[in-house]
C-alpha cells in the first residue's frame, strides 16, 4: 500500500517566485544550501527547484568549484 | 560588443601593488580594442575550498566588462601564460551588472533551520525515515532507488 501520495509536496521553486534569472557563481552562501555537507549537488526532488533553475544551479555550482569558491568533495563526519 | 565577465585569482601573499599590477593587466587587455569595463569588483581573498597551486587563500577580483568577442583569446592566453593567474573564468554575462550578491532566501527555508547544509533526507522509508533497502547512512544504495513498491516508477525490488 502506497503511502507516497500523501508526501506530495507544493514546492515552489525559489527562483521563480524570487523572479531570479541570474545565478551567480561567485555568490558561495547561496551556492552553499543546495549541496550536502559532503559537497554533492542538491537533486531536484528536495530542493523544490524547477528544471530550469536547477540547470543553471548546477553550472554555477560546477563553475565555483572550478574557481575554488566550493569544493569537489568535502568530507563528512562519520 | 558583448557582455562578459572575468573572473581571477590570485596569490594573496603578492603585495598590493602586484596585485594591483595584474589587475591593471586584465583590464587593459580588455581595453585595447575599445572594450568596456563595467564593474571591477576585488572580492579580497579568501579560503580556497582545496589547494591550488600550494596555496590555500586567494585573492579574487572579477571584472565586467563589453568587448569584442575578439579580446577572449587574448585574455586567456594571458592567464595561462603569465603566472600569478593560479584560476581564472570567463563568462557571457546575462545579469545585472550592479546587482549585489543574493544572500536571499535568508526567510527561514521549508527544511526549517535555514541551515545549509543538507542532512541525509531520510526518506527513503516513507515517513519513518529509516533507510529502507539497508546501506548505511552513507552509502547512497538505499536511497534514492530502489523503493521497490513505493518508489515513484514502482521499480523492481532489487535496488536498481
Amino acid at each position: 500500500m502506497s503511502e507516497y501520495g500523501l508526501k506530495k509536496r507544493k514546492k515552489v521553486c525559489r527562483f521563480c517566485e524570487n523572479k531570479i534569472s541570474f545565478i551567480d557563481f561567485k555568490d558561495e552562501r547561496l551556492l552553499r544550501r543546495f549541496t550536502t555537507d559532503r559537497g554533492k549537488i542538491v537533486p531536484r526532488r528536495i530542493s523544490g527547484n524547477c528544471a530550469r533553475h536547477q540547470r543553471k544551479l548546477t553550472t554555477a555550482i560546477k563553475r565555483s568549484r572550478h574557481i575554488a569558491i566550493l569544493a569537489f568533495e568535502s568530507e563528512s563526519f562519520r | 560588443m558583448r557582455r562578459y565577465e572575468t573572473t581571477f585569482v590570485v596569490s594573496p601573499q603578492a603585495d598590493d601593488a602586484s596585485i594591483d599590477r595584474q589587475i591593471t593587466a586584465v583590464l587593459d587587455i580588455i581595453k585595447s580594442d575599445g572594450g568596456q569595463i563595467l564593474r571591477e569588483n576585488r572580492m579580497g581573498t579568501r579560503r580556497l575550498a582545496y589547494e591550488v597551486a600550494g596555496l590555500t587563500q586567494g585573492f579574487y577580483t572579477s571584472i565586467i566588462f563589453e568587448a569584442e568577442p575578439t579580446v577572449l583569446p587574448r585574455l586567456d592566453r594571458h592567464y595561462k601564460l603569465e603566472e600569478p593567474y593560479v584560476r581564472f573564468l570567463t563568462i557571457r554575462f546575462e545579469g545585472d551588472p550592479n546587482a549585489e550578491t543574493h544572500g536571499l532566501f535568508d526567510d527561514s527555508s521549508e527544511r526549517g533551520d535555514g541551515d545549509s547544509s543538507y542532512d541525509r533526507p531520510r526518506y527513503g522509508g516513507g515517513y519513518h525515515g529509516r533507510s529502507r533497502f539497508g546501506g548505511s547512512q552513507d552509502s547512497d544504495r538505499g536511497r534514492y532507488h530502489g523503493r521497490g513498491d513505493d518508489g515513484p516508477t514502482g521499480g523492481s525490488r532489487d535496488g536498481r
